[in-house]
């Protein structure tokens, strides 16, 4: 240490200038600091639920929702509906937004009179201004589960502008200049903004003021703190210079090595300006203090630094390891918050014994008054007399208490909860919170869920399977609104055949297909090859213990429940063994779902529920009212007007043949198509050759047109059976009976797809369905975030506590002394945990860090008490003596150096980030309690233990001894004399 | 009517010769004759939808029209759409027939800027090629082969453009180049036609591309065995026949 002195002293003025310029040249590095608060980044990349999430956002436009919520008395107006239109259209044109859907750019799939239209919900270039008609639209988007609780809230007040940015689109960019253009265009209503975009947005402009304010609080507290102490306008500027510089040089190396700040990072001046500190007044103070026995001044800086240069280095490097513990940790943005803490700690150490003394070399020396102690000081030293007497009475009531809080802690510990989830980090009033409050009520929530599903999407049964998982999704708790292409299809084929339903025939499926061929929503929804797809929801919570639950939900069913050995069998017999039970037990298990996704207690009789499917599946007659004859004879009719095969130029003999066809299905079978033939021949006997070629045709087309309405209407008498074991208020429920009809609906399907064990049994050959599912999106990155915590706490405390207590251990010369000067700080974490478990506070990406920066810390206190304990005890004094004087000088020291780190981070609760003021509170908290411990629990032990490290406790002891035979030889004496006068 | 399309063509073509400054409507109007020029063709049509990764889709299908307003489309391949046929006829009706469902049914269409089928073409892009009916002209400028128009709806029609640029070739008033401009002046497509040559007594391009921009995505239209007045019934453009046919 003497040397580097020498070296401070010879090179004083050239490393002034070089802290000045390495100062200004990082400093200019600071205006490219950005803040990235995209929670993805701070996973390694090559995570695979990260680099699944990036190829979802990427391919499928997927992941980045910005969302703008518009709310109105009645969104219908014609005003409002203009405002959406130009908003969306203003919206599209910003670059890097992939698609936008609103409700004047939304796919709308409807049946009309005589066909069918694939659409839009409102024609943007056509925005109706009757009002009647607008009231239609309303009533017409909130009776359809594609708009409601999609893009139009339940109450139609609220309608959502949804914009899918592209993934390597700068995304705050993008969400501020939605902003803008928001109020800019519909300044006249409510507005809500929600997204992972929009809160990142948030989240950088809280970080940046946060920094702007605290920065400067941080240091006012730090001038008064240096002001009490010293006294005089050095012991005030250096100290902070060497913070300032410090906390410069490590923000601008980050910001050098392109590393951005981030939602941990941003407590990283005050942390730095608040722990470095300690370094300059321990140097400012010694060289005070050397002052009176020095001849001059560059001797009395060179004795002050190579005194104080051996502990603060320690000092120093203990905090760093607190920090580096993090580096390696599985969250990036930790392990930078880590690295760059210690290095900037490391810079503040060396900035304290380069700079401040070659700066105090140019300085006069200070005229140091003998008097300076004030009436505080004695206020303090009569503290520390007590707390020296309590420990020395109690010591054992110390251990005893702090092996109370083990207990404590130890049982409260399992009970602490994480949360990774970002919305939680806002405060409860903050718009972005409201917002996601409103999403929840309004639309399920603002946070998308994924489903990757590998297969052929053109395949009806992996289609089937799609809209199995989701109407289980539908029952889980918090997920919203399933969605995927089987939707689609199934919207598709209820305009074009009236069943919300996936055909049973792949050629089905691809006829459907072909109308939303080039729909934005299509490429949202399954690949260009259509071999995978996604099924998407919102998920309407952001409580991470809830978000971590659903996950784990979903995962389940994709993993064990989802039968991934489904054999497609062509016209099946169902009077196989098995196969009508399985039938009927999928069905019912499918109504179930239906029916608990409306009312999760209601009391339905199964087996009475599996009886009727296995009733319905053999009903052989279907009794057609006369309204669906009089419907069945329209259609007939318009069939021979214009799209019957054969040309009947003569009306009545059209009408004898529906009147042939109506009476036989008034029988209640369906006719055969020879008997149909037959019908044709009968009434149409004198035909051309080339027009007999048709009548087989026609005969088909006939059938096809009543095969139709007989299994429509099968169903339907099978959803009147069904209705009574269904509590009232479902059986009323419109939604709810097109749900039963759509449940029994497979009974008509000759295609099904049958698992591996019932095909083997019956010797049935099919076509294995090659499906696979997984789960991606937020939430899954959130469990991600949540283990890498659980792994970053344990990681970075087991390496902070290994090699603080090595370096104990090393410096105390005992393997015991390293433990037990260990063990305050060990009392600390454990107590900072115990209170966050019984206060409630979770482990997130901020608090994860007190353990280890207490550890760094705190040792210190731990090295400075028992390094004089020792010295003191060395002179020859009792235990009792040595601690008193210990308490009295380093004692107090530990304890205004803990009160001055609490204050710095105690600021941070002044932050606008609920981690960062948790962070802020429960640091200060740990700092004065390892202080305390230090100064309470530490001697207690050591007084308990006896250890050797410390000194020889038996060399008092055998004093004693020798003392108490001295007594009792005395007393002996005593007694004989007396005895002797008696006699 | 044959005669007479050809009369007109043929009586611009003098006018152009004999008077310098042809208002821009009336070389629009010349164009939209030309393209319009056959009483009906038939063809197969092959349709490359492009996406922005480069990815090709191919749809062939067999194309027959009558007049401007009446054709039908029946697709032969991917195995996937075989049979799906199109019948439009005047006044935007339009059917569909899905072998699948052994059905048709009309498709309803009060939003024309729907896509057709995945490509980029809208329906109002496919209605009609009549530009002079829609929009009003005005020449922009001209070079040695061609002229370019810059084309806006007019007062009543309600378009998704706000403007086209239209390039005219000057030999033969085809029209070789659109631009189709968003209301915000933005370029939104390109159509481009290629391979224009004079089959029998018409002019006709055989590929037809068109690229949107905003959606990175284009479709080709490539034509072959084009045949043309072999007089097709107006039995063929009906329902009964969109269902029958093989």
């Amino acid at each position: 240490m003497k040397k580097i002195a020498d070296l401070v002293m010879k090179y004083r003025l050239i490393i002034i200038i070089g802290t000045i310029i390495i100062t200004i040249f990082f400093g200019y590095q600071l205006k490219d600091a950005k803040v990235n608060s995209d929670v993805l980044t701070y996973l390694k990349p090559d995570d695979p639920a990260v680099v699944l999430f990036n190829r979802i956002g990427d391919e499928y436009a997927g992941t980045a929702l910005t969302l703008v919520g518009i709310e109105a008395d009645n969104v219908f107006e014609y005003k409002t509906l203009q405002t959406i239109n130009n908003l969306t259209e203003k919206i599209k044109a910003v670059d890097g937004v992939a698609t936008v859907m609103s409700l004047t750019d939304i796919l709308d799939i409807k049946s009309v009179e005589g066909g069918l239209e694939v659409g839009r919900l409102i024609d943007k270039n056509n925005i109706s201004s009757d009002p009647k008609e607008l009231q239609n639209i309303r009533e017409y988007a909130l009776a359809k589960d594609m708009y409601n609780g999609r893009i139009i809230s339940p109450d139609g007040k609220i309608t959502l502008i949804i914009a899918r940015l592209k993934q390597q689109a700068e995304k705050e960019a993008i969400a501020e200049e939605i902003q803008k253009i928001t109020w800019d265009t519909a300044s006249d209503y409510r507005i809500y903004f929600s997204g992972m975009p929009m809160q990142m947005l948030e989240i950088n402009d809280i970080v940046e003021t946060d920094m702007a304010r605290l920065i400067p609080i941080v240091i006012i507290m730090l001038l008064i703190t240096l002001y009490f102490s010293f006294r005089t306008l050095r012991g005030v500027l250096l100290p902070l210079s060497a913070v300032l510089i410090s906390t410069i040089w490590a923000m601008g190396l980050m910001t050098l090595l392109g590393i951005d700040q981030s939602i941990v990072s941003n407590g990283m001046p005050v942390l730095l300006i608040a722990i470095g500190s300690a370094f300059g007044i321990h140097m400012i103070a010694r060289y005070k203090e050397s002052v009176l026995s020095c001849p001059d001044k560059e001797t009395c800086i060179k004795d002050a630094l190579a005194e104080v240069g051996v502990p603060i280095v320690l000092a120093g490097a203990t905090t760093m390891i607190g920090f580096f513990a993090f580096a390696g940790s599985y969250l990036t943005v930790v392990t930078h918050f880590g690295v760059f803490t210690g290095i900037g700690v490391g810079f503040a150490l060396i900035v304290s014994i380069t700079f401040i003394p070659a700066i105090l070399s140019y300085l006069k020396q200070p005229k140091i008054r003998k008097t300076a102690q004030g009436k505080e000081d004695n206020l303090l030293a009569r503290f520390m007399d007590r707390l020296a007497h309590f420990v020395l009475r109690k010591e054992k009531l110390i251990v005893f208490s702090a092996g109370i809080i083990i207990v404590l802690a130890v049982i409260g510990i399992p009970n602490l909860h994480r949360e990774v989830n970002m919305t939680e980090y806002f405060k409860k009033d903050t718009d972005i919170r409201l917002a996601e409050e409103m999403m929840e009520e309004n639309f399920g929530g603002s946070t998308p869920i994924q489903i990757v599903v590998t297969g052929d999407m053109k395949n009806p049964f992996v289609l089937k399977e799609m809209r199995k998982l989701e109407k289980f999704m539908e029952t889980v708790p918090y997920v919203n609104h399933p969605q995927s292409v089987a939707d689609l299809i199934c919207e598709m084929n209820k305009v074009m055949n009236r069943h919300y339903t996936i055909p049973d025939r792949r050629e089905g499926v691809t006829n459907l297909w072909f109308f939303m061929e080039g729909e934005s929503v299509m490429e949202q929804l399954v690949n260009a090859e259509a071999s995978e797809g996604i099924v998407q929801a919102n998920l309407g919570t952001v409580k991470t213990q809830e978000v971590l639950k659903v996950v784990d939900t979903i995962n389940d069913y994709v993993t064990n429940r989802l039968d991934k050995n489904l054999i497609a069998i062509q016209n099946v017999d169902v009077n196989q063994p098995g196969i009508q039970e399985y039938l009927t037990d999928e069905i019912a298990s499918s109504i179930l779902l239906d029916t608990y996704k409306r009312d999760e207690d209601a009391d339905v009789n199964k087996k009475e529920l599996k009886n009727k499917i296995l009733a319905i599946q053999k009903i052989k007659t279907v009794q057609f009212d006369n309204n669906a004859l009089v419907i069945i004879g329209e259609q007939m009719d318009d069939f021979f007007l214009d799209e019957s095969e054969i040309i009947i130029e003569d009306e009545t003999r059209a009408v004898l043949i529906r009147r042939d066809i109506v009476k036989q299905l008034e029988s209640g079978v369906l006719p055969s198509q020879s008997s149909l033939l037959q019908i044709l021949k009968r009434r149409l006997p004198f035909l051309s050759a080339e027009d007999q070629e048709l009548l087989p045709e026609t005969a088909h087309s006939i059938q096809v047109i009543l095969n139709e309405t007989y299994k429509y209407e099968k169903i339907m008498a099978g959803v009147e059976r069904l209705l009574p074991l269904f509590p009232q208020e479902l059986q009323s429920k419109a939604k709810f009976r097109d749900e039963l009809r759509d449940d029994l609906w497979v009974l008509n399907d000759n295609n099904l797809a049958l698992p591996l064990a019932l095909v083997e049994k019956n010797s049935l050959k099919g076509e294995k369905i090659e499906l696979k599912a997984e789960q991606s999106g937020m939430p899954l990155i959130f469990t991600r975030l949540d283990e890498s915590i659980m792994k970053s706490q344990f990681q970075s405390l087991i390496i902070a506590f290994t090699l603080v207590t090595l370096i104990l251990m090393i410096q105390l010369k005992s393997l015991i002394g390293g433990l037990i000067a260990v063990s305050p700080i060990a009392l600390t974490v454990l107590l900072n945990f115990a209170l966050m478990s019984y206060l409630n506070i979770p482990l997130d990406m901020s608090t994860i860090m007190i353990a280890s920066i207490a550890i760094g810390i705190g040792i210190d206190y731990s090295i400075h008490f028992t390094s004089r304990f020792k010295e003191e005890f060395a002179r020859n004094k009792s235990e009792f003596e040595a601690l008193e004087k210990t308490l009295k000088t380093t004692g107090r020291a530990i304890l205004i150096n803990a009160l001055t780190v609490a204050m710095g981070f105690i600021v941070l609760v002044l932050g606008e980030l609920v981690p960062m003021q948790r962070f802020g509170w429960l640091t200060a908290a740990s700092m004065l309690i390892s202080a305390f411990g230090a100064i309470t629990f530490l001697p207690a032990l050591i007084l308990l233990s006896k250890a050797k490290f410390v000194g020889d406790f038996n060399r008092l002891e055998a004093l004693q001894k020798i003392n108490g035979a001295k007594k009792k030889f005395k007393s002996v004496v005593n007694n004989y004399k007396n005895k002797m006068d008696r006699k | 009517m044959r005669t007479y399309s050809l009369l007109l063509v043929l009586f611009t073509l003098l006018l152009t010769g004999s008077l310098f400054a042809q208002d821009a409507q009336s070389i629009v109007a010349k164009a939209d004759v030309v393209v319009n020029a056959p009483q009906d063709q038939t063809a197969n049509m092959k349709m490359i939808l492009i996406d922005k990764n480069g990815k090709e889709k191919v749809r062939e299908t067999t194309f027959l029209q009558k007049g401007t307003e009446k054709r039908i489309m029946r697709f032969t391949a991917p195995a996937d759409q075989k049979g799906i046929a199109f019948l439009s006829l005047p006044d935007d009706i339009q059917y569909l027939y899905m072998p699948a469902f052994h059905k048709v049914r009309r498709i309803a269409s009060h939003v024309k800027n729907t896509k057709f089928a995945g490509t980029d073409f809208t329906y109002d892009d496919l209605s009609s090629f009549e530009y002079a009916k829609d929009y009003d002209a005005k020449q922009l400028s001209e070079n040695d082969t061609h002229w370019v128009m810059e084309l806006k709806p007019k007062a009543d029609i309600k378009k998704d453009y706000g403007m086209l640029k239209m390039s005219i070739r000057k030999d033969n008033y085809y029209p070789e180049k659109i631009e189709y401009y968003d209301k915000g002046g933005n370029l939104w497509k390109v159509m481009t036609r290629r391979q224009i040559e004079e089959i029998g007594k018409y002019w006709f391009s055989k590929e037809m591309e068109i690229k949107d921009l905003k959606e990175e995505h284009s479709t080709k239209m490539i034509l072959d065995n084009v045949e043309f007045d072999t007089g097709i019934s107006d039995k063929t453009f009906t329902k009964r026949y969109l269902k029958r046919a093989k």
